[in-house]
């Protein structure tokens, strides 16, 4: 079962677009959100949390409308981009103060408080005044806050902005380790961060779908570009004559020394017959991949305009 | 030769050797032009040749009436001067002889009226100066650049009195001008240039204390409303004080520091001292309580220059400090929340 | 060759707090990142090294002059991209460049010409005539690039050029940085997002609690394993690996199409090709690990936690 589900969505902001046409399902575990600026992110996460109202199209969260709903409120847990603002309260403070916010009472606070902390791994650090805390510690202590009471879906904008190194890595294993407990829906620009944690893509540019699912398959559902598999071994050019003969080669380079690369539409019989081809001729291959199979790629022929 | 853009082309120019004559030149210039273009400054700056006309025409009416002395036609002007000043003119035949007089009163007057332009103007392209620099953190760009906090402020305190010289001493400076041309002048030259000497003089204390005062103002706060808001009430607030004082003691108990709270009252003050007007007055044969009654407060000059010079001063050494502590931290400001 | 930058034990202190403990640095011409955890003395040391900053003991020069007696001339020479927004409200693209020219010291006409060569550098076509502030979080970043290129560097400053862009605008600006360096500009780019840094980068320096923990060479950090390898497959995964265990293949973790696999000796790739070929799985990929710059700097990073702390020993 989907976790989230848009049927056709659609969004404008009088002339400006936000999402147009939008047919998509969002599963278990995490899943990443990338695009562009402006490519509607801000906005699916608005129709998601019935924030905003489509303006076509059908939502269901979790199984309801979420569209002024409170009951689909309650059990999603959002976490903004940016700071928190009160700097001077401690951290123990803020989250008990929201748990109160969504409800709870005064003693239920206390003890959702502090488990939500403990679950962030902050425990060591909720008596501090918030303005003493690392990048990495102000995003634990929002996403306590996001799970003070114990919502089916985390949503979180941009988690990684201006987080050094050491809080990158930890908060992407904090959202590996929330994952079993917690679906998640991350939107993020960086996504060297997003193959770290997750292969499952949903990929939005201009306010529409441009590629949902597996990062792999997305590469390989790709069939109109040509696609490039690098080679690194001894004798590239032994390689080559060989290579030059299978007909579904369009092309062949070599940029550099000991690298081949071989163009072709249909990669997997290439790649089948170049495998043979190596242990035929026993060369010694150190790296074989397609040229460009990273998320990086991906987004970039996906969201190109030409 | 073509030239691929895409490739950096290194800058074959020759590399002056940093001055920062050159900067402070970039930020006057620039910061004219951006003043010049925020809204309703345009509108406010023709306080300058208003000024220009109003005066020329004053002085133009002020030679007719001495032509006109004596003459019947000239009650209704008498009479209606009697009424402005409150005192009894018919005493004064000589009118001709008084023209210096006359005229130091007059741009005493003009200037007293052009504060409140200059008010109004300050308050509009002053805000902006330093804060808008400090709400975008773009003085990294100035203090990444060869400017010194000493060229920082100069280039901004230039913008500030460009403006409020072009509503006041360069106005003032041409009407004189023009004036003298269509009336011929005050006998001699030496009193012409004691006129014009005083008027750049009040100018300058306008523009010193104007605009140091905003560019404190100014980089206290990052956000320019606010500065605004504390403009009009610096400006306002110790007149309102004043009239508070006035309203509930003897007014023969105001002297001294007690009556030089108001800064548009002791900016009048010194104007009377500056042209002289006290004595003018005596020499026209006038009794002097009117002199009292027309014009002023009988308020020391000391009292009423040490509030204004104070001010100007401790506004200018708050600002320096800021941007000092500014430039040097420009870099490292911006990770330390 | 002369370094761009060196300083001899800097030290900088802010009251009890040492934002600077004893920077040793000496860095020659081309492209060097400036790597560490928020805190670890990197935007202070740039403010040094503008001349911002007066240091409390120490010395340091960029590009042959001191830090403390010739900073007019260091600025004249150098380069400065800011982390923040820092346009200046008001100005369009060209009057923000050129005003940056003319800080700098040029001539309105040579800074006017210069803009439009640095703005057609960083693609910034007709945008250049229209307020900055309603620019695109990309173009704001190129037309601060642009800013700190107009009076022709040799050394650039760049903090955090990346931060916040998206893919897209991230590609354009780090091609930008490459270009630069292949120009003979020296480069010191901050940056918290280390693939970016792996991308552009010839050396790098890791800073932690003011002091310079680590720096080196990208290549040398990153040389490819003899025996450790990822292969991407389609296919049984059980066969797979039993087939490879045969051949004396130890298999290290598996993930959804994707093994980690050591052999016992290097040069012996094939062996993993036969495996797949008896197994019928089909090989889709074949990688040798790479130790990446996150692995260098978080060990730079825990093995200063772990010894003596300078944030310990203030107190």
């Amino acid at each position: 079962m989907s976790v989230i589900e848009l049927d056709s969505v659609s969004k404008w902001y009088g002339e400006v677009i936000g999402l147009n046409n939008l047919t998509v399902s969002i599963g278990h575990g995490i899943t990443a959100l990338v695009g562009p600026n402006g490519a509607g992110k801000s906005t699916l996460m608005g129709l998601i949390m019935g924030q905003i109202k489509p303006s076509k199209g059908d939502i269901q969260v979790l199984g309801q409308r979420p569209w002024n709903n409170p009951h689909v409120l309650s059990r999603i847990g959002y976490c903004p981009e940016g700071d928190p603002f009160w700097m001077n309260v401690t951290g123990r403070q803020f989250v008990r103060f929201l748990a109160r916010l969504s409800g709870l009472s005064r003693r239920a606070a206390r003890l959702a408080a502090d488990e939500a902390i403990d679950r962030t791994a902050m425990t060591g650090e909720m008596n501090r005044p918030i303005g003493t805390y690392s990048k990495g510690m102000r995003q634990r202590i929002k996403i306590s806050q996001a799970l003070v009471h114990h919502p089916k879906l985390l949503i979180l904008d941009e988690p990684f902005t201006g987080a050094d190194p050491v809080a990158r890595h930890e908060l992407a294993t904090l959202f590996r380790r929330l994952a079993d407990e917690v679906d998640i829906l991350i939107s993020t620009h960086v996504l060297h961060e997003v193959e770290a944690m997750t292969r499952k893509i949903l990929m939005i540019a201009r306010g529409r779908l441009v590629a949902e699912g597996d990062l792999h398959n997305l590469r390989r559902r790709m069939h109109h570009r040509p696609h490039a598999i690098r080679i690194r071994l001894d004798q590239p050019r032994a390689l080559a004559a060989q290579v030059s003969r299978i007909e579904a080669v369009t092309g062949l380079r070599m940029p550099e020394g000991d690298t081949l690369v071989v163009e072709t539409t249909s990669p997997d019989e290439v790649y089948d017959r170049i495998l043979e081809l190596l242990l035929e001729g026993d060369m010694n291959v150190r790296e074989i991949a397609l040229a460009d199979d990273d998320l990086e790629a991906v987004f970039g022929y996906l969201t190109d305009r030409n | 030769m073509s030239q691929d853009t895409h490739r950096y082309q290194r800058w074959p120019g020759r590399h002056r050797k940093p001055s920062t004559l050159s900067g402070l030149s970039a930020i006057v210039v620039t910061g004219i032009r951006l003043q010049y273009n925020r809204r309703f400054v345009r509108p406010l700056l023709l306080a300058g040749p208003i000024a220009v006309i109003g005066i020329c025409v004053t002085l133009y009416l002020l030679s007719m009436l001495e032509v006109l002395a004596g003459s019947p036609e000239a009650n209704g002007l008498y009479q209606f001067a009697s009424g402005f000043l409150g005192v009894d003119l018919s005493a004064v035949s000589q009118i001709g002889e008084l023209r210096g007089v006359i005229w130091r009163a007059t741009f005493a007057l003009v200037i007293r009226i052009q504060l409140f332009a200059v008010m109004v103007l300050v308050a509009r392209i002053g805000p902006g100066l330093i804060s808008d620099d400090t709400k975008v953190r773009a003085l990294s760009i100035y203090f990444a650049h060869p400017v010194n906090p000493k060229s920082y402020l100069l280039g901004k305190w230039i913008v500030a009195a460009t403006f409020i010289a072009s509503v006041t001493v360069i106005p003032n400076l041409l009407a004189l001008t023009i004036g003298s041309m269509i009336t011929g002048g005050l006998p001699g030259v030496g009193p012409i240039l004691t006129l014009a000497l005083n008027i750049a003089l009040a100018g300058l204390g306008v523009m010193l204390f104007s605009g140091l005062v905003m560019l404190a103002l100014s980089s206290m706060t990052s956000d320019s409303r606010y500065v605004t808001v504390g403009w009009l009430a610096v400006c306002l607030m110790p007149a309102m004080a004043q009239g508070i004082i006035r309203e509930n003691i003897p007014s023969e108990n105001i002297t001294g520091w007690l009556g030089s709270i108001s800064l548009m009252g002791n900016a009048a003050v010194l104007t009377e001292h500056l042209f002289d007007l006290k004595s003018g007055w005596q020499a026209s044969g006038l009794p002097h309580d009117a002199f009292a009654k027309a014009l002023s407060s009988p308020i020391e000059p000391f009292y009423p220059a040490m509030v204004l010079g104070s001010i100007t001063l401790i506004a200018g050494t708050l600002c320096y400090r800021r941007i000092v502590k500014f430039s040097q931290a420009a870099a490292a400001a911006s990770n330390l929340n | 060759m002369d370094p761009v930058l060196s300083t001899k034990s800097l030290i900088k202190r802010y009251g009890r707090i040492r934002a600077l403990d004893g920077v040793d640095l000496a860095i020659e011409p081309g492209v060097v990142g400036l790597l560490g955890p928020n805190g670890a003395g990197k935007s202070t040391l740039i403010s040094v090294l503008l001349g911002q900053t007066p240091i409390t003991s120490g010395e340091g020069s960029v590009l042959g002059f001191d830090v403390g007696a010739e900073q007019p001339r260091i600025r004249s020479r150098v380069g400065y991209m800011p982390e923040n927004d820092c346009l200046i409200p008001g100005l369009t693209g060209t009057g923000y460049v050129c005003y940056a020219g003319r800080l700098a010291g040029m001539s309105f006409v040579d800074a006017m010409q210069r803009t439009h060569e640095v703005l057609d550098y960083v693609q910034l076509d007709e945008a250049r005539y229209r307020p900055a502030q309603q620019y695109s979080a990309g173009m704001k970043q190129r037309l601060k690039l642009a800013q700190a290129l107009v009076h022709d560097p040799d050394l650039l400053l760049l903090d955090e050029p990346t931060n916040g862009m998206d893919p897209d605008g991230r590609r354009v600006m780090l091609s930008l940085i490459i270009d630069l360096g292949k120009a003979g500009i020296s480069v010191l780019m901050c940056s918290h997002l280390l693939p970016d840094v792996e991308k552009v980068c010839d050396r790098v320096v890791i800073m932690g609690g003011g002091q310079v923990l680590t720096s080196g060479n990208i290549s040398d950090m990153r040389r490819p394993h003899d025996t450790l390898y990822s292969v991407d497959y389609v296919g049984n995964t059980e066969t797979f690996c039993h087939k490879l265990r045969q051949q004396g293949i130890s298999i290290h973790a598996q993930s959804n199409g994707t093994l980690d696999v050591e052999l016992s000796r290097a040069n012996q790739q094939n062996l993993i090709l036969s495996s797949a070929q008896l197994a019928g799985t089909k090989i889709r990929g074949l990688r040798p690990q790479r130790s990446s710059l996150e692995q260098k700097f978080m060990a730079a990073i825990r093995r200063q936690e772990n010894g003596s702390s300078p944030e310990v020993r203030s107190k």
